[in-house]
């Protein structure tokens, strides 16, 4: 075809047009087949690769393990803090998740921990209780009167030796201003020093009026009563001007909060117009550390009970004067008994030996008497133990003959604490002698 | 030298500072990431007032502040012997409150008590949002004197409380 030719092509012309596109698309044509042989060799290769790893994964994931744990350690020892900081809100939120998705499983793992952790708390816990309780039963001048009291009571001992292990005390109490939160007097009994009271005092009516503006915002009656805290609990008593705040351990007495209201009551009889004018001024707070401590020391000591707190124990008091009359009782019947035997032994004394009793006493049980003793009438006699016999009546006179421990002895005659006897010894022959009436006693 | 102890009230609405007012007062700290109070705070603070032979033991009730708290912060009120308003000079409206807070003082206690206004923030100069005459204003109204301060610093701050310690004593 001749380009310069100025007849117009024929565009309809099948072969002109491919012979065209040819000439515009050769080069783009040998790229597009270049590259898809390139793709098809990659992909080859990818095919390959894939293979190969999958044949040596056994191989190649010890090594990257390695590998990982060694960076993991380097890290750890080079960058410790950091990698905690770096790690524990992962832990923290791993740990929640765990638990979330696999509760029984993370019991199961920290069992051994927490399990020790807490059977090591308890018997700890427990041992203390158990010496307490060991001191508490050991043996001591009341503890029978007490058990007698406990079964008269139907109280179980164990019950009443765990009770007695966790003694009443009052280790601190507070009189504190109403309104202010200031201290009007504050005692200690325990011997460790105690956090600032003037902020506790502080504290305590902070959270008593939170608690009555967002549970009682209305009434003026309903009020905080007690706060607990460990072993430890704030019974609060309120007067009209001041309130009282006392920390006690262990179990109060039947009582115990009736008399807190009376003694609240008795100190604003006394000092109320001070409490109210109390300003924080050293010189005009009210004098009544003394009245507090009389209170303490009558509410947590039971021999000196005072005349509010005879209800506190009129239980344990009944119980003592019902044992007290029960003892007096049956003292008088066992010493009628012992009259009664004693009189009765005397008068059947003269029917038992023949005669008046003299009432020598023996260092043996021997129940006869020397001067008493009738040859005729008691004839058994052996001797206890062992005994010589001695020429005379006299134990500075020579021995005679060894009277075996029962032997029967004839009496002949008696002498003060001496008996004459006969008896047959072990080759049969009688022989006779004397002996302290002390050491011979009735065959039966 | 005689031993008195006062209770006052630390009012201002959230985040002017009271906190750190009360840190820096007491511990000579600033802290900035102390948190805002959500109820009630207590702290003790011993101010020696020579000139009135006075060892005035301060009990400082620094109540959390927004109308949230208005009801229980009430309560708190009860007992105070002076209090320290606390606005931020770098929000208006904390200036605002303060006229609020002094009416539901009076409310609660039925009777009027030495106050003391602390601009707070005085460190923040910069972007003061509250002048002089504002604050004059506002102390005239409610009869308390002001003073700069700064937690921060602590600037103006030993002033401020002391000024209080003295129109209680």
């Amino acid at each position: 075809m001749d380009l310069t030719d100025d007849k117009t092509p024929d565009y309809n012309d099948s072969n002109l047009m491919f012979r065209l596109r040819e000439l515009l698309l050769e080069k783009e044509r040998a790229k597009v087949h270049n590259l898809e042989s390139e793709v098809t060799l990659l992909e080859t290769e990818i095919e390959k690769l894939h293979q190969q790893i999958l044949q040596t994964e056994e191989a190649i994931i010890p090594t990257v393990t390695q590998q990982m744990g060694d960076i993991t350690k380097n890290a750890v020892d080079g960058q410790r803090h950091q990698m905690a900081k770096a790690l524990g809100p992962i832990i923290g939120e791993a740990t929640r998740y765990q638990i979330q998705e696999n509760r029984d499983e993370m019991i199961e793992a920290l069992f051994p921990i927490m399990g020790e952790a807490v059977s090591r708390a308890v018997a700890e816990a427990m041992n203390d209780l158990r010496k307490k309780i060991d001191q508490q039963i050991r043996p001591n001048r009341n503890s029978v009167q007490q058990e007698m009291i406990n079964r008269m009571r139907g109280v179980d001992s164990a019950n009443q030796a765990l009770r007695n292990a966790l003694p009443f005390a009052i280790n601190q109490l507070f009189l504190i201003q109403h309104d202010s939160g200031l201290v009007l007097e504050f005692v200690n009994q325990e011997s460790d020093d105690v956090a600032d009271h003037d902020l506790v005092s502080s504290m305590l009516t902070a959270i008593r009026s939170f608690v009555n503006d967002s549970f009682s915002p209305e009434s003026d009656d309903d009020e905080l009563h007690e706060i607990q805290f460990g072993d430890e609990r704030v019974l609060i008593e309120s007067g009209t001007e001041a309130y009282v705040a006392a920390v006690i351990s262990g179990i109060e007495p039947s009582g115990f909060r009736s008399l807190l209201r009376i003694f609240v009551n008795e100190l604003h009889i006394q000092h109320k117009r001070a409490f109210a004018e109390y300003d924080g001024d050293e010189d005009n707070r009210p004098d009544v550390k003394k009245t507090i401590n009389e209170f303490i020391e009558s509410a947590t000591n039971k021999n000196r009970i005072g005349k509010s707190e005879k209800s506190l124990d009129s239980e344990d008091d009944s119980a003592s004067k019902m044992l007290r009359t029960t003892g007096i009782i049956v003292s008088v019947l066992l010493l009628s008994l012992c009259i009664f035997y004693s009189i009765l032994t005397y008068r059947l004394l003269p029917y038992a030996f023949g005669t008046q009793n003299s009432g020598q006493p023996s260092n043996t049980p021997a129940v006869i008497a020397p001067d008493t003793i009738n040859k005729q009438v008691l004839t058994k006699i052996i001797p206890s133990q062992p005994r010589w016999s001695h020429e005379d009546p006299d134990y500075d006179s020579q021995t005679t003959h060894l009277i075996e421990a029962g032997s029967t002895l004839t009496i002949l005659r008696t002498e003060g604490d001496w008996a004459e006897v006969e008896w047959a010894d072990e080759s049969g022959e009688i022989v006779h002698g004397w002996i302290d009436v002390g050491w011979i006693n009735l065959k039966k | 030298m005689k031993t008195i102890q006062k209770k006052i009230c630390l009012l201002g609405d959230f985040s002017v500072g009271k906190s750190s007012l009360v840190r820096q007062f007491v511990e000579g700290q600033f802290d900035d990431s102390y948190l805002s109070t959500i109820g009630v705070k207590i702290s003790r603070k011993p101010v020696e007032l020579s000139e009135k032979e006075v060892a005035l033991n301060l009990l400082i009730w620094d109540l959390a502040g927004g109308d949230d708290y208005s009801k229980v912060t009430s309560g708190y009120l009860a007992g105070a012997a002076g209090v320290v308003m606390v606005c931020d000079i770098t929000r208006k409206n904390t200036l605002l409150m303060l006229e609020v807070y002094s009416k539901q003082l009076t409310k609660v206690l039925k009777k009027e008590i030495p106050i003391v206004i602390l601009a707070n923030k005085c460190d923040l100069i910069e972007n003061r949002e509250i002048d002089d005459a504002q604050l004059d204003k506002i102390s005239e109204k409610i009869n308390a004197p002001w003073h700069f301060s700064s937690a921060k610093t602590g600037e103006g701050v030993e002033t401020g409380f002391r000024t209080l310690s003295n129109l209680i004593i």
